[in-house]
């Protein structure tokens, strides 16, 4: 089941501000979409609103071409997890799951023992099985979750709707359950979309990353295309680990305040502007510079620096030489592969030409960022 | 190990309390406790033995055929129980009102539910005895339709449901503010209808409250005496109450019999609330 949404608006009731700005939204059949962005951004109000749960004041949401936004969120056959289960707590585990069921109008109804085995299908499927007895008090966190998920999964949604499912769980819990997630996903040939404010779980997760901040769709594609061609600076930082460095461009030279860091060009006029990197795309230059790098940690072919500049201290990671030497001297750090941002454009940066020892930067190719 | 304070106890090692005057705070619960409860209960269960077991034996036995000692115990009882069971219907409701609904003059309403608290219980049952007696405002119309409330258990049943609102408000208000709406809304997008999420999921996280509402509501109308006798007519085997058989029995100088009322009620009314005690366990479990 696809999922259709078009200039949807949703203000809030008491200051008429805009909490769901004119989004728009095409969500395909059998796909897995994130939902991500900082607090505040609209995200979960974006999923109840598909849900039925909140109204909307403008715009339309369709599922599978028709509109429902005058569907009650009873029948529209959308499955909802919150965030803290939700869980009936007077009810044991597999009344929780039959719940959905043993509530539709008599001549709908199944059989009670109908119920039963489908609940039995269900806690097996959630490798729950056997605590259909216990009641939700007595369960640990991830398999609440597991209860949640079994009972939205009871009537058969085709799309389901996930608000930071994971939030209350332990790191290792949340792992396991993520991967879990993402095969009963196309096991079952769910139409799926995830809350989240953890950029790490959207890009495990999802198909299509959709990024908000303040109401409004900042990007929308798939994991990769935001990290290969962030569409401004607050799409960048927010996929990824990111070095900010202050500075000033002169003649079309950027040169950061920090010493230490090789200028690089860019094509932008003179004036103020920030160079944003990912540590993972710096790059050491021993004996171009004066700055000390000391490594604190070494994983595979990375190695994890500590970089005095002057009275600052940069962490870096990068490939570490041949030689895997615990101090490196008389360095300068080479921040080609960042991008260069003045308020809320980008422009691309170039190593200007420098005579030096040969690098080594971890690729050795250059991202070319590009004008949103 | 905790070296915070050293043990006098060889093996055993003291937890301070965050709470400080622990020792200080258990005294004077003990002595409250002592002083104001078990002192008087002490003197109650021995005073009828006060002039020898065999008095007090013929005493428990005199009293086993006093019907009316025991009418006004039955009257007492029935009457604080259909009380306290009637006052779950308008004490949900208004809870209810207090808590979900945004009605005109919520504040006001929410301060006068505690009016029967404030009010002298002589001043309750005056009114009511006025309001519902044969030429009163309520009782007369009534009273042409052959309903009698006045002077009946019907009128003490009513001046206990009065009392014992606020308890049942006071109660169920707190419990229902602190439902999580996220349970009502899974429930609705499960299927449920809005009928159907009230009696599954609502009332089953109230049941515990709303048995607790009626445990003190019932403890209060048994021992309910100012209002009710103004409106139930005093009427030996009928309507005449257990504690005003007390005073009856007092102003006869028969302090035996009076504390012989006090031993059964008191009796009987720690078995009721051990019962409701065992009930409401059973019927919190999972949702504390």
């Amino acid at each position: 089941m696809s999922v259709q949404l078009e200039q949807i608006t949703r203000r809030n009731p008491r200051n008429g501000r805009p909490i769901v700005d004119n989004v728009s939204l095409a969500v395909a059949s059998g796909s897995f979409t994130a939902l991500v962005g900082p607090s505040g951004a609209g995200k979960t109000s974006l999923l109840r609103i598909i849900a039925g749960l909140d109204p909307h004041q403008a715009g339309h949401v369709s599922i599978d071409g028709t509109r429902v936004d005058t569907l009650d969120a009873r029948a529209r056959n959308i499955g909802f997890v919150f965030q803290h289960y939700a869980l009936f707590a007077h009810m044991s585990v597999a009344a929780n799951i039959g719940f959905g069921l043993s509530v539709r109008p008599r001549g709908q109804r199944p059989r009670r023992d109908v119920i039963a085995r489908r609940v039995e299908d269900l806690l097996d499927l959630m490798q729950l099985s056997g605590l259909g007895g216990r009641y939700p008090h007595e369960l640990s966190g991830g398999q609440r979750q597991r209860v949640a998920l079994a009972r939205t999964l009871a009537t058969g949604p085709r799309v389901l709707l996930l608000d930071e499912p994971f939030g209350a769980l332990d790191p290792l819990v949340r792992r396991q359950i993520r991967g879990w997630l993402r095969s009963l996903h196309e096991r079952l040939g769910l139409t799926t979309i995830l809350v989240t404010h953890d950029r790490q779980e959207a890009a495990e997760l999802a198909d299509t990353v959709v990024l908000m901040r303040h109401g409004r769709i900042v990007q929308a594609g798939t994991p990769q295309a935001l990290e290969d061609t962030p569409a401004d600076p607050f799409t960048m930082a927010f996929t990824g680990d990111l070095v900010r460095l202050g500075g000033r461009v002169e003649n079309h030279v950027f040169t950061p305040d920090l010493p230490d860091i090789l200028p690089v060009t860019a094509p932008i006029a003179a004036g103020p502007a920030e160079l944003l990197v990912r540590p993972v795309d710096i790059a050491l230059r021993p004996g171009q510079g004066q700055a000390t790098a000391v490594l604190r940690q070494a994983r595979g072919p990375l190695g994890l620096y500590d970089v005095r500049l002057g009275t600052d201290t940069l962490q870096v990671e990068t490939l570490m030489p041949p030689d895997r030497p615990r101090i490196l001297p008389h360095c300068a750090l080479d921040v080609t592969a960042g991008r260069l941002a003045r308020d809320n454009a980008w422009a691309s940066v170039e190593t200007p030409p420098f005579p030096g020892p040969p690098s080594i930067h971890p690729t050795g190719e250059r991202i070319h960022a590009q004008h949103s | 190990m905790n070296p915070s304070r050293p043990s006098s106890f060889p093996g055993l090692r003291w937890q301070r309390d965050p709470l400080p005057g622990f020792g200080l705070g258990l005294g004077m619960t003990l002595f409250w406790l002592g002083t104001i409860v078990i002192l008087p209960m002490v003197a109650l269960v021995v005073r009828p033995w006060g002039e020898g077991l065999l008095s007090g034996l013929r005493a428990f036995a005199h009293a086993a055929h006093d019907g009316r000692m025991l009418a006004a115990i039955r009257v007492s009882f029935t009457s604080a129980l259909l009380a306290a069971v009637a006052d779950l219907v308008p004490g949900l409701l208004i809870a209810w009102a207090l808590v979900r609904s945004d009605i005109p003059a919520r504040r006001l309403i929410d301060m006068l539910v505690e009016l029967p608290f404030a009010l002298p219980t002589a001043v309750v049952g005056i009114t009511m005895a006025t309001l519902y007696g044969p030429n009163g405002w309520i009782g007369g119309p009534l009273a042409r339709w052959g309903g009698h409330v006045a002077f009946t258990q019907a009128g003490i049943v009513l001046a206990l449901m009065f009392i014992g609102l606020p308890f049942v408000v006071r109660t169920i208000a707190p419990v229902l503010r602190h439902l999580p709406r996220d349970v009502e809304e899974a429930a609705g997008i499960l299927g449920a209808s809005r009928l159907q999420v009230i009696t599954r999921v609502i009332l089953p996280a109230l049941y515990p409250a709303l048995v607790t509402a009626a445990g003190m509501a019932f403890a209060r109308g048994i021992g309910e005496y100012g209002s009710v006798i103004f409106i139930a007519g005093n009427q030996p085997y009928h309507t005449e109450i257990a504690p005003l058989l007390i005073v009856i029995r007092l102003q006869e100088y028969d302090t035996q019999g009076a504390t012989l009322i006090g031993f059964v009620l008191v009796g009987i009314s720690l078995l009721s609330l051990a019962g409701i005690g065992l009930l409401r366990r059973h019927l919190s479990y999972g949702t504390d």
